[in-house]
């Protein structure tokens, strides 16, 4: 293995590198913008295609399985007799709640997700595990959109996408939302592809 | 490590890009632009026109090929430089088609014209541009900027031993891009 160069080793033998060669080109104006649009094009028309071949595909199945449901759908029995209704709780004497319990309650109703709470995985995994199942599905596509735009944190991002992508229903699976950013995008579709819902290949 | 991360985040992109994500193919785009132009323009020996049909036919091949791309071969901006080389050498071909010669007996014979030979500030930066963008960071912050090792290791947050390491690299591999552009040697 050649040993680590020293300071004063040139980076080629003979004579000294001429200035220019290191001199970065400048680009032509215009050009960056023109062959971003002319490469856009194609990817947006990929995007199309894509989408119509996986809506029909979704479609197809959703038609499926409702009527598979419809046609296997027990008739609902006669029933009679009181309806059951939830005790009322017993009455206990009331007590100052903890600082803790102050401060999870104000987790619980906290409309936000603060950067202070997404940045401890303890205090994050207990607002997951305390949120109603349409808040978690929140919070960690938040959490996500988080660590991917002001951290730049793509594990931390593919992680809470994941764990979104795994609790939600399969009609909203299925649906793409335009503010939607391309990693969870892709996630997204490789989800619907591993349930069979994206076989078309472009 | 950074360059599992990276590997990661191409797949991720690569994916997307399939998947018609134009935002996932904008990050790609702005992070490579720059660097093949600069590359396609040292192979070109600083012609800014043909550098021009040069990088859009790279990057039309890069958009409709990009399934092509295997991150775990190596990285996005290595494959474009390979498609780089693949259009400049279509285009030398159709150049020398140009020129033929006609022989005694009236039959026309090709004659290829050699690549013309760079001249030794343009091999380097051929070579140097061809390189992982962080060896030619390294390479320029040593070699443009005269940065020494502390210098550079302060500016990156790490320490002297990590950047001799990696200009050691960064040589052994500029070495390598030279030989294969100029196989007598720098």
């Amino acid at each position: 293995m050649e040993k680590p160069m020293d300071g004063n080793e040139p980076l080629v033998d003979g004579a000294p590198v001429p200035p220019e060669a290191f001199r970065r080109p400048s680009v032509p104006e215009g050009l960056r913008e023109r062959v971003l649009a002319q490469t856009g094009r194609i990817v947006r028309r990929r995007r199309h295609t894509r989408r119509a071949l996986l809506m029909a595909a979704v479609a197809v199945a959703y038609a499926g399985g409702a009527g598979t449901a419809f046609w296997l759908a027990p008739e609902a029995p006669e029933t009679a007799g009181p309806v059951m209704t939830a005790e009322a709780p017993s009455q206990t004497p009331a007590t100052a709640p903890t600082a803790m319990e102050v401060a999870s309650a104000q987790e619980d109703a906290a409309p936000v997700l603060s950067d202070e709470i997404l940045r401890d995985a303890e205090r994050f995994t207990l607002v997951l595990k305390r949120a109603t199942p349409e808040r978690r599905l929140e919070l960690l596509r938040e959490a996500g959109d988080r660590w991917l735009d002001n951290y730049g944190d793509v594990d931390r991002a593919v992680s809470c996408y994941r764990q979104f992508l795994d609790q939600a229903p399969a009609g909203q699976l299925a649906k793409f939302h335009p503010d939607e950013n391309w990693l969870l995008r892709s996630l997204r579709l490789a989800r619907l592809e591993e349930k069979g819902y994206g076989n078309a290949s472009i | 490590m950074e360059l599992d991360r990276d590997e990661r985040e191409e797949h991720a992109l690569r994916a997307a890009v399939l998947a018609g994500d134009e935002e996932a193919w904008r990050v790609l785009y702005d992070r490579h632009f720059d660097s093949l132009y600069a590359y396609v323009h040292a192979r070109t020996r600083g012609d800014a026109h043909r550098a021009e049909e040069a990088v859009q036919d790279c990057w039309a091949v890069a958009v409709r090929r990009i399934r092509a791309f295997d991150p775990n071969a190596g990285a996005f901006g290595g494959w474009l430089r390979g498609i780089a080389d693949r259009v400049l050498l279509n285009e030398r071909r159709r150049w020398a088609r140009r020129f033929r010669l006609r022989g005694e007996k009236g039959k026309l014979e090709l004659a290829e014209a050699p690549p013309p030979r760079l001249e030794r500030a343009e091999l380097v930066a051929a070579a140097l541009t061809s390189l992982p963008d962080r060896y030619q960071d390294v390479l320029r912050a040593k070699y443009e900027e005269r940065r020494s090792v502390a210098q550079i290791a302060g500016d990156w947050g790490t320490t002297d031993k990590a950047v001799e390491s990696m200009l050691t690299r960064a040589r052994q591999a500029f070495r390598e891009a030279w030989n294969r552009l100029d196989p007598t040697g720098p």
